[in-house]
C-alpha cells in the first residue's frame, strides 16, 4: 500500500484542481493530475502552465512518492466509487496505480512525477490577506468587463493596485470598464500593481465557494507569479506583462444627470428591450426626464429593429439634472445591472456620446462605465 | 520628315525616361550614390511630393575637388573601371546614368566636400546646362537638391500622381532602404513634418520601429543569422533580418522588405517563400511585414538585370529560396503557439477509402470562376420543392426554424437572383472551422468564416442603405500611425468610412484618432487600430472608387465574422447556418469563394460503393 485516504476527499480534491488540467494536449503530460506525499497529506496539482491549483487531501501515508494519472480518467473513475476508503498502490517505477475502494479494483497508468512541468514557487516578493467573500464579490462585480479576445493582451487580465490597506481590482475591454475597492486585513508598506488574468480570478472567485477564510495573495518581486493561498488550495498563475490603461482617467469626474433607480425596474426593462435588440443592433436607447413640479422622474428605455418591430419601457426614477438621452449596447448593460442584484444603482451621463457611469448606491467602493453608441435619434 | 540624329539635350532627356520615371526614383538613385559614398547619416527633404523639391544630405566621402561637374557627365561613375568588373558589382549604382538624367529634366543644385578637404564646390545646372560654379564652405559630405521636376518634360509631369501618392511612394522607397541598411541612420521630411528617423548603427529592431511603429518593432521575431556553407566553401551564404508574429499581418505585400549583400531588391519569389512560411500562420489575403536579409557571395548574383536596379538574378534561386522560407518558418514555429489548423492543399477527392479512381470525384477541382457549372453545387435558381425538406429532415430541437428563405426589404429582388438553401441541420463542427450539416440531398460542409462574411456582408449592406450606421464609442480613443496613402485614402474616402461606422478625428500628421468603431467589429477586437488599418490596406490596393464601396464593407464583413480555428457552440453554429438560408447569394463569400462543399446523396454512394 502506497495511500489511503477517503473517496470523498479524493473526489473533492479531484473537481478542485480540474479546471487547472489541460483540454489542448500541447504537453501531454498537462492533462495528468501529480500525485505527491507530503508530509502526512496527498497533494494533487494540475496546471495548464498559465495557472496551476494544488490542493491538500487527508490521507494515511505508508511511504513517500509520486506519480501523474490521466486527470479525466483518475477523476470519473473515482466519482463512481461508493463512499468509502480507497487504497492506492504505486506500480513499480511510479509508472502507473492501482486503486481498491470497496469491492472495486482499479489499474491505470501514468507517467513519472519527474515528467511534469515543475510548479513555479512564489516565495518572499508581498504578501497581502483580503477576506475572501469580498474578493469573491469584488472578482464578481468586476471581471466580465474584461476582455475575452487577445488582440490586446493586458485587457483579458484584471488589474490589481494596493496601496496600503486597499486593494483596486479593474477590467476594461475596449468598451467598458470595471473597478471596485475593497479594505484589506493586512496590508502594505510599499504601494504595487499588477496584472492577474481574468481566467486566474475567475477560478480564484469559484473556487472560495462559501468558505469564509481569508486569501492570502502573494506577488513575486519582480512581479512575475501570483499565489492565491486559502483553505487547503493554492494557485499560480502567471501575471500578464504590460501596462493597463490609466482607467483613473476615463472615469468621468462630473456628471450632468444622474438618474437613481430600482436595478429590478432598470434590468427589467432593459431585458424587455433587448428582446427586440437582439435581433437588430443590440442598441437600446435610454431618455432620463427630469419630473415636472415636482413629480418623479422616469427612465424610457426603448429599442427597435428593423423589419421586427421595436418596444418602449419606462420605470419611475429621481432624476438630478437635465433630460438626457443615451444608447448603449444592451449586453453590457445586462452584465453590469446582472451583476448587482437588487438595490438602487444611479446613472450618470452628460451628453449622448460621454460615458455613462453606473453605480451601486449601497457600494461607493464600486464604480462601472460603459461606452454609448453612436446612433441618430 | 528627315531622319536625324537628336541632339545631345533630347537624348538626355529621353535616356533620362529610362532611369528617372518619378520623384521616387530620384530619390532612389540619390540615396544609393550616399550609400556608395559610406554615408552613416542620410537626411532626406521632400516638398510637394517631390516635384517641388527634392533634397538628399549625406555624411559620406564626398566628391573630390575638380570632379564635381564630371560627375554629371553621362557614363560619368566612379564606380566600375573595366566591363569585367560589372559582374561582383558590390556598390548600389555603377551605369553612371543617375544624375546627369535628373540634372537634364530638373533644377539641380550639388555640394560637396571630402572630409580632408579645407573648401567644397558648388554646381548649379539647369536642366543640364551650367549655370554656376564655385568654390564655397560646406559641411563634409555631399548635398544634392533636385527643383522643379520635368518642369521641362510636361508629358511626364502629367503623368505624376498626387503629391501624396508620390510622396508614399518615396517613403515605401525610404522605408526599404533605412531597413535594410539599419547601418545608417536614415531622417524623411516632407513639407516640413518628420516622416520617418532611424537610429542607424545597424539597429534594425530600432529602424523597425522609426519605420512602422513601435508596437510593430516590438512584435518583431529574430531571424537567427545562419551561415550556409552549399560548397563546403566559405560562409558567405546566410539569412537574416527580422519576421513578423502572425499577430501584427497586414492587408499587402507592400510590409515584405528584402536586401541581398545591403542592397534592397524586389524578387517575387522571394517574397513568395516568406508568404509561403506564414502559411497557416497567416489568414487569406493577409500578408506578413517581415525584413529579411540575404547575404551571398557576390558572383552569384547578377544585379545588372534592370536600370532601377531592384530585380536581381541568382545563380543558386532554389537554395536562397528554400533558406528564406526554412528560416522563416522555424523562426515562426518556435515563437507562435498557434492551435495546430493547417488548411491543407485542395486535393479532397472523396474517393472511398481503396476505392479506384473512377469511383472518387474530385469535390473543388471546378475552377472558382465556374460555380455555377459545378454539378456538386446547387446551380441558381434551382428549384428547391418545399415539400422536400422541412419535413424529417429537421430535428425537433429546431421547430421553428424551417421556414422559406425568405427576401428581406432591403434586399433587390429585381437586381439579384436568389440562390436558394435548403434548410440545413446541423451535426457538428470539424476542426474548428468548418461546420457539418445535413439538407433533403447529402451533406454539406461549410466553411464558417466564409459564410459568416457572406451574412456580414449582406446585414451591413443593408444596414447601410437603411441609414446611419451604428457606432461603439471606444473607452479609450486609439491613435493609429498613418502613411501618406493612407493618410489621402482617408481624406478622400472619409464620408465612406464613417458611413461604416468608424469615428475617425485626425490628429496630427500621420495619425488619426479613433473613437468609435462599428458595433459589429467590438464583438472581435478591443483594438480599433488594425481593423482601420485593415480597411485602409485592402482599398490601397487598387481598385476603381466604384467598387470601394463593395470592397470596404466585404473587408468590414471579414473583421467581423468568426474565424477559422474559433470553437462554435451548437446554438451559435445552428444561428450561422439559419442565417446563411436567409443569405441573398450564400454560395459564395464577398470575395468570390465558395462558402459549401456540397455531397449529394448519391456522390455518397457512390463513393462508398453502394451503387
Amino acid at each position: 500500500m502506497w495511500i489511503t485516504c477517503l473517496q470523498e476527499n479524493m473526489s473533492r480534491g479531484l473537481g478542485v484542481v480540474g479546471r487547472a488540467v489541460a483540454t489542448r494536449a500541447t504537453l501531454p503530460v498537462t492533462q495528468n493530475v501529480l500525485l505527491t506525499t507530503d508530509q502526512s497529506r496527498l497533494k494533487l496539482t494540475a496546471t495548464n502552465l498559465e495557472i496551476a491549483i494544488s490542493t491538500w487531501i487527508g490521507a494515511q501515508i505508508d511511504h513517500e512518492g509520486s506519480v501523474t494519472i490521466p486527470a479525466r480518467l483518475l477523476t470519473e473513475f473515482v466519482n463512481q466509487l461508493p463512499d468509502d476508503k480507497i487504497e492506492i498502490d504505486l506500480l513499480d517505477g511510479s509508472k502507473g496505480v492501482t486503486l481498491e475502494c470497496a469491492r472495486f479494483k482499479a489499474s491505470m497508468n501514468g507517467t513519472d512525477a519527474e515528467e511534469f512541468p515543475p510548479i513555479p514557487t512564489v516565495e518572499g516578493g508581498t504578501t497581502v490577506v483580503v477576506p475572501a467573500d469580498v474578493l469573491k464579490g469584488a472578482i464578481e462585480r468586476v471581471a466580465f468587463a474584461a476582455a475575452t479576445e487577445d488582440s490586446r493582451p493586458v485587457l483579458t487580465g484584471i488589474k490589481v493596485e494596493i496601496a496600503g490597506n486597499k486593494l483596486t481590482l479593474a477590467a476594461a475591454d475596449g468598451f467598458r470598464l470595471g473597478v471596485e475597492t475593497v479594505e484589506l486585513v493586512a496590508g502594505v508598506e510599499e504601494d504595487m500593481g499588477f496584472i492577474v488574468p481574468a481566467k486566474t480570478m475567475q477560478e480564484v472567485q469559484r473556487l472560495i465557494s462559501d468558505r469564509a477564510d481569508d486569501i492570502t495573495i502573494t506577488v513575486t518581486e519582480p512581479a512575475s507569479q501570483v499565489l492565491f493561498k486559502f483553505g487547503d488550495i493554492e494557485i499560480v498563475s502567471q501575471l500578464v506583462q504590460g501596462a493597463f490603461p490609466d482607467y483613473g482617467k476615463l472615469i468621468p469626474a462630473s456628471a450632468g444627470t444622474t438618474a437613481t433607480m430600482k436595478v429590478e425596474d432598470f434590468l427589467q426593462a432593459t431585458r424587455a428591450a433587448a428582446v427586440f435588440a437582439r435581433d437588430g443592433s443590440g442598441i437600446v436607447r435610454l431618455i432620463v426626464s427630469p419630473g415636472e413640479d415636482g413629480e418623479k422622474g422616469k427612465v424610457t428605455v426603448e429599442s427597435r429593429a428593423e423589419e421586427i418591430g421595436g418596444d418602449e419601457g419606462e420605470f419611475d426614477a429621481t432624476i438630478d439634472g437635465d433630460e438626457a438621452k443615451v444608447a448603449f449596447d444592451s449586453r453590457y448593460l445586462l452584465d453590469v445591472l446582472g451583476v448587482l442584484g437588487s438595490g438602487t444603482v444611479t446613472l450618470e451621463t452628460t451628453t449622448p456620446s460621454s460615458p455613462g457611469v453606473i453605480r451601486a448606491t449601497d457600494r461607493e467602493s464600486y464604480t462601472h462605465v460603459v461606452m454609448p453608441m453612436f446612433v441618430q435619434w | 520628315m528627315a531622319i536625324r540624329l537628336l541632339d545631345d539635350a533630347t537624348a538626355a532627356r529621353i535616356a533620362a525616361g529610362e532611369v528617372i520615371e518619378r520623384p521616387a526614383s530620384v530619390v532612389k538613385e540619390l540615396v544609393e550614390n550616399a550609400l556608395d559614398a559610406g554615408a552613416t547619416r542620410i537626411d532626406i527633404e521632400i516638398d510637394g511630393g517631390g516635384s517641388e523639391l527634392i533634397r538628399v544630405v549625406d555624411d559620406g566621402a564626398g566628391i573630390a575637388p575638380g570632379e564635381l561637374e564630371l560627375a554629371f557627365e553621362r557614363f560619368a561613375t566612379s564606380k566600375v573601371d573595366e566591363t569585367s568588373d560589372l559582374f561582383g558589382i558590390a556598390t548600389l549604382g555603377f551605369r553612371g546614368e543617375a544624375l546627369p538624367s535628373i540634372a537634364s529634366v530638373s533644377r539641380v543644385e550639388a555640394s560637396s566636400r571630402p572630409a580632408d578637404e579645407d573648401a567644397g564646390e558648388r554646381l548649379l545646372l539647369e536642366f543640364g546646362e551650367r549655370e554656376e560654379f564655385g568654390k564655397t564652405g560646406v559641411p563634409a559630405g555631399t548635398s544634392v537638391t533636385v527643383r522643379g521636376l520635368f518642369s521641362n518634360v510636361p508629358a511626364r509631369r502629367k503623368f505624376l500622381r498626387s503629391p501624396g501618392a508620390e510622396l508614399g511612394r518615396i517613403q515605401s522607397l525610404v522605408t526599404s532602404y533605412a531597413l535594410v541598411r539599419s547601418d545608417v541612420a536614415f531622417r524623411l521630411g516632407a513639407d516640413g513634418r518628420q516622416r520617418l528617423v532611424t537610429p542607424g548603427g545597424g539597429d534594425l529592431r530600432g529602424a523597425v520601429a522609426g519605420t512602422y511603429g513601435g508596437r510593430v518593432a516590438e512584435a518583431m521575431l529574430e531571424l537567427p543569422e545562419r551561415e550556409l556553407f552549399p560548397d563546403g566553401g566559405p560562409a558567405t551564404f546566410a539569412v537574416g533580418g527580422l519576421t513578423g508574429a502572425p499577430s501584427i499581418s497586414r492587408g499587402n505585400r507592400r510590409f515584405i522588405t528584402l536586401g541581398i549583400n545591403g542592397r534592397w531588391i524586389q524578387s517575387k519569389r522571394i517574397t513568395y517563400a516568406i508568404e509561403q512560411a506564414y502559411h497557416g500562420f497567416l489568414g487569406a489575403r493577409r500578408f506578413p511585414i517581415a525584413v529579411v536579409l540575404v547575404r551571398v557571395p557576390l558572383n552569384d548574383v547578377d544585379v545588372n538585370v534592370h536600370p532601377a536596379k531592384t530585380e536581381v538574378r541568382f545563380l543558386r534561386e532554389d537554395l536562397v529560396f528554400g533558406e528564406v522560407q526554412r528560416a522563416v518558418r522555424s523562426v515562426l514555429i518556435s515563437n507562435a503557439p498557434v492551435p495546430s489548423f493547417r488548411p491543407t492543399a485542395p486535393s479532397h477527392t472523396f474517393a472511398g477509402v481503396g476505392g479506384t479512381g473512377s469511383v472518387g470525384r474530385s469535390i473543388v477541382n471546378a475552377p472558382r470562376t465556374d460555380l455555377e457549372q459545378n454539378p456538386l453545387w446547387p446551380s441558381r435558381n434551382e428549384a428547391v420543392s418545399p415539400g422536400g425538406f422541412g419535413t424529417g429532415t429537421d430535428s425537433g430541437a429546431e421547430s421553428g426554424s424551417t421556414e422559406m428563405p425568405v427576401l428581406l426589404p432591403g434586399g433587390d429582388p429585381g437586381q439579384t437572383q436568389r440562390e436558394t438553401l435548403p434548410v440545413l441541420r446541423l451535426i457538428g463542427q470539424a476542426q474548428e472551422t468548418y461546420l457539418i450539416a445535413e439538407g433533403p440531398d447529402g451533406v454539406y460542409l461549410i466553411d464558417q468564416h466564409a459564410s459568416h462574411e457572406r451574412i456580414r456582408f449582406e446585414e451591413i449592406t443593408r444596414a447601410l442603405n437603411t441609414g446611419a450606421p451604428d457606432a461603439q464609442q471606444m473607452l479609450e480613443p486609439e491613435p493609429v500611425a498613418l502613411d501618406p496613402r493612407q493618410e489621402e485614402l482617408l481624406a478622400d474616402q472619409g464620408d465612406l468610412i464613417a458611413g461604416l461606422g468608424f469615428v475617425v478625428e485626425s490628429f496630427g500628421p500621420g495619425t488619426a484618432l479613433i473613437r468609435g468603431i462599428p458595433r459589429m467589429l467590438a464583438d472581435r477586437t478591443s483594438t480599433a487600430g488594425d481593423a482601420f488599418r485593415g480597411l485602409l490596406d485592402e482599398v490601397a490596393s487598387g481598385g476603381r472608387n466604384d467598387v470601394w464601396r463593395d470592397r470596404l464593407i466585404a473587408t468590414l464583413a471579414c473583421h467581423s465574422s468568426v474565424r477559422a480555428g474559433m470553437q462554435l457552440t451548437d446554438d451559435e453554429g445552428r444561428a450561422l447556418l439559419r442565417s446563411l438560408e436567409k443569405a441573398d447569394q450564400p454560395h459564395t463569400c464577398p470575395h468570390g469563394r465558395p462558402t459549401m462543399i456540397h455531397m449529394s446523396q448519391s456522390d455518397l454512394e457512390r463513393g462508398f460503393g453502394r451503387r
